[in-house]
């Protein structure tokens, strides 16, 4: 074997090992963190200083009504026939210096009398819908205004509607600035992955961090949770001694630190156990699960008023 | 030394012989056929078995896949001079697949064995031997299996056609699997399934491995001078057409993303994972349409205009889809996609008349010829594409902010960011579009087109001609006869090579 082909051998391992190398890259949550938490109160400022600006917020929700329903065979997983709760929420908000303006669409779905969602085929895939219900809030010179469908419903102080609204399920997803609040840091120990990226002029961030809940319904950040184990996609949750995990994902897009889009999404996993017998030895065998039960996405996207665009309050 | 060239009439008969019949085209189709669905199988559904099934950390899968990779990859070029050194009655080729068959067939079958009585390390050893024994076994079947079409038929027509015919066979058995899948999924549990899709492919595969290795000849005499194992990677690098032939195939695996990229678009851009069939499909179904078109496209024009068009056609296309917005239908997009995948045919199956032209070309030059070295490198070439797309693929996804899905959730299909989604989409369109196009730049240092090769094969074709005029080839079981006539005419050969070495610089 001459050196020619050593030298071509041994390029061949070190390209190899490259590869192997560098699809091992560690968790970059550390480094990461401070970045994102310098980048995002710059963000929040900026939005802070805006005069005028304007965003539309949808949210889509998908909750698991039936987890644990006994009448699933016993090898089905709780995900098939499973029946889902996907109402939509449109929410438009208006910012004017110190007023500011929001409507909230809601399209709830079609329950029976067991509170359980209604749907147009038999695999449970088509929810049926209520007529969709619209709020409005005009909170001009620190005065609360509310109309639902048109009708006016509440006029005074914002504090008094706060507190009698609670029950409300258009107020439940959304009221006030929610983009706003969204601006803030992240929680270190719950914090699995995070990362920078610059686009072309846009600066995007993101972050995912996972809370596990136990039977006692405990919440605690995964990195001091004792019910993890492992890492990257081999996360592992110790599903008989937990009720659930929590997965938060949060990314903003900026330009020139005024942001762009905000998207929130988050997941909540339930524990359940399968019972099964090894056809091999007669063996039974309990496993343990984690299965998705509730899903919601948020998107928020913002204009600013310039030659094109004008943003203004509507009239009441 | 009669100037053999100046015989036109000789070598217009000895070019427009027939030497295949067409048994010969369906039993060879059958073999790539058998072939193809012990892939199909083993690559599309040993994951999930090893994973849901015996109950194996996936972690510990991958490992095993990459360490297998790695080793197969190494055994490739081995094989190739391992088969161009052998010589017997069968000739250099058919005696692999004919004793591979059997033990092909009874490896597939112990892959989908469930060994539940296993502990979990016994499970991980049995799961080591028995991949990497299928590895060598499947690195000794598919090496000679691809060259035979070289050898099979002295009439570059022919090659071509058989060439064409058995790869668009042999896509339909890499679906095969999918098809039995589908069929014994309404009856029976995972574990029966992947059991009887094991044993039903193992043991039908040999019975037509065998049937297409009986029935074909190897008729194209192989070289006399036996090559070393070092002259392997030698060959790769002094045949510069081969080298550049071999460059462009390892640059080409940018538009690999296109089809590794249809389960993400379906799941996270149009939130719907049984739409897969609808691109997935479609696609395969153009590029064979597109393999149909490569023997008439040959006659109007060479393999590498061929190959240069289909590269800028299949660019188009998906430049194309990419203006047209992931916001269009999933049909609309999925329409496009299809038409877009049509030139994908011809470059699935351009690149071997490519590669038999170098060989021919060789031959030519210096009267050696290495069919088994050659689909080695080209074989190896091939795994190391796909590693490449597999590694740019997630380094994209990962720039993209990707969310992995997590193990430990069943059927995790986590939301997606909007810029996760922005470059997913373009991971299926605008980067392949783009990226591929820098196959096209090696190729343009490849010379063996037209006139050229026309000269070449001439040349090529009398030296066979002379050597098989006595022989009606179907009864020609063994090639010895050749052998012994080829001792009169390479010395022929030889002087004619050493008069062009002395006569002035060698022409790469």
């Amino acid at each position: 074997m001459n050196k020619k082909t050593i030298r071509i051998i041994f390029a061949v391992f070190l390209l190899s090992a490259l590869l192997m190398l560098t699809a091992c890259s560690p968790n970059s949550a550390v480094g990461g963190l401070d970045k994102f938490t310098d980048n995002i109160k710059a963000v929040s400022e900026k939005l802070a200083e805006q005069e005028a600006y304007a965003y539309t917020m949808t949210l889509n929700v998908q909750t698991m009504t039936n987890f644990g329903d006994s009448v699933l065979p016993s090898n089905k997983e709780p995900s098939e026939r499973a029946k889902w709760d996907r109402p939509t929420f449109e929410y438009l908000f208006i910012k004017d210096r110190l007023d500011w303006y929001a409507k909230a669409v809601l399209t709830d779905t079609k329950k029976d009398a067991s509170g359980q969602p209604v749907f147009s085929d038999k695999d449970f895939k088509k929810n049926l819908y209520e007529a969709p219900t619209v709020t409005e809030y005009w909170y001009v010179s620190g005065l609360l205004t509310v109309k639902k469908d048109g009708q006016t419903v509440f006029s005074g102080q914002e504090a008094d509607y706060i507190a009698a609204a609670a029950d409300d399920a258009s107020f439940k997803y959304a009221y006030g600035n929610p983009a706003a609040e969204l601006l803030t840091g992240a929680d270190t120990d719950a914090v699995f992955y995070i990362e920078n990226r610059k686009w072309f002029s846009q600066t995007i961030a993101a972050y995912t961090s996972f809370y596990t809940v136990d039977t006692v319904g405990a919440r605690l950040p995964y990195q001091i949770s004792p019910f993890v184990s492992g890492t990257s996609e081999d996360l592992q949750f110790d599903w008989e001694r937990l009720s659930g995990v929590i997965s938060e994902t949060y990314s903003y897009t900026s330009k020139k630190n005024k942001p762009v889009l905000i998207e929130y999404n988050t997941e909540a996993f339930a524990s359940n156990k399968k019972t099964a017998t090894q056809i091999w030895n007669n063996r039974e065998v309990t496993v343990w699960n984690g299965d998705v039960t509730e899903k919601t996405a948020s998107v928020f996207r913002f204009s600013y008023p310039d030659k094109k665009t004008v943003v203004s309050i509507p009239k009441r | 030394m009669p100037d053999k060239l100046s015989d036109k009439a000789l070598l217009k008969d000895a070019m427009n012989k027939k030497y295949l019949k067409p048994k010969d085209y369906i039993t060879f189709s059958m073999a790539k056929f058998a072939v193809s669905a012990i892939i199909g199988l083993t690559q599309g559904y040993l994951l999930i078995f090893y994973t849901s099934i015996l109950g194996i950390a996936p972690v510990t899968v991958g490992v095993m896949f990459l360490v297998s990779k790695i080793f197969d990859g190494l055994n490739d070029p081995i094989m190739g001079v391992i088969v161009d050194k052998t010589k017997s009655k069968l000739g250099k080729m058919r005696p692999y697949l004919f004793f591979g068959a059997v033990p092909f067939g009874v490896l597939t079958i112990l892959l989908f064995l469930p060994v539940g009585g296993l502990s979990y390390g016994g499970k991980i050893g049995y799961m080591y031997i028995t991949y990497i024994a299928y590895g060598i076994v499947g690195t000794i079947i598919n090496i000679p299996m691809d060259g035979l079409p070289a050898v099979a038929s002295p009439n570059s027509d022919e090659s071509t056609k058989i060439i064409s015919i058995s790869r668009i066979v042999g896509s339909v058995g890499e679906q095969s699997a999918l098809v039995l899948y589908s069929l014994f999924a309404l009856f029976f549990a995972m574990k029966e399934v992947y059991m009887m899709m094991g044993i039903i492919i193992g043991v039908l595969a040999p019975i037509f491995m065998l049937l297409g290795v009986v029935n074909i000849k190897e008729r194209v005499p192989p070289s006399k001078i036996p090559p070393k194992i070092t002259d392997g990677f030698k060959y790769l690098f002094k045949n510069k057409q081969f080298t550049a032939l071999v460059a462009s195939l390892l640059i080409s695996f940018f538009r690999n993303l296109v089809s590794a990229a249809i389960i993400y678009m379906v799941t996270y851009i149009y939130s719907n994972g049984s739409l897969n069939i609808f691109f997935a499909l479609p696609g395969a179904v153009a590029a064979m349409l597109g393999m149909l078109f490569a023997p008439k496209l040959k006659k109007m024009m060479d393999s590498k205009q061929i190959y240069i068009l289909a590269t800028l056609v299949h660019s188009a296309g998906l430049l194309i889809v990419f203006f047209v917005g992931s916001g269009a239908a999933w049909f609309v997009t999925a329409i496009l996609m299809a038409v877009a995948m049509l030139p994908v045919g011809l470059l699935n199956v351009v690149p071997h008349f490519m590669a038999i032209d170098t060989l021919d070309y060789w031959e030519d030059k210096t009267g050696q010829r290495n069919e088994g070295i050659t689909f080695a490198i080209i074989s190896l070439r091939g795994k190391i594409s796909s590693a490449f797309k597999d590694f740019f693929l997630a380094s994209l996804l990962s720039f993209f902010l990707f969310t992995t899905p997590l193990l430990a959730i069943n059927n995790h299909a986590p939301a997606q960011l909007d810029f996760t989604k922005q470059g997913i989409f373009m991971i299926f369109t605008v980067i392949p579009g783009i990226l591929n196009l820098l196959s096209i730049l090696p190729m343009l240092f490849y010379k063996l087109s037209g006139k050229r090769m026309a000269e070449i094969r001439g040349r090529l074709t009398l030296k066979r001609a002379a050597l098989l005029a006595d022989g009606d080839m179907a009864a020609a079981d063994g090639i010895e006869a050749l052998s012994e006539s080829a001792d009169i005419v390479e010395s022929d050969i030889l002087t004619e090579a050493d008069s062009r070495r002395i006569g002035g610089s060698i022409d790469e």
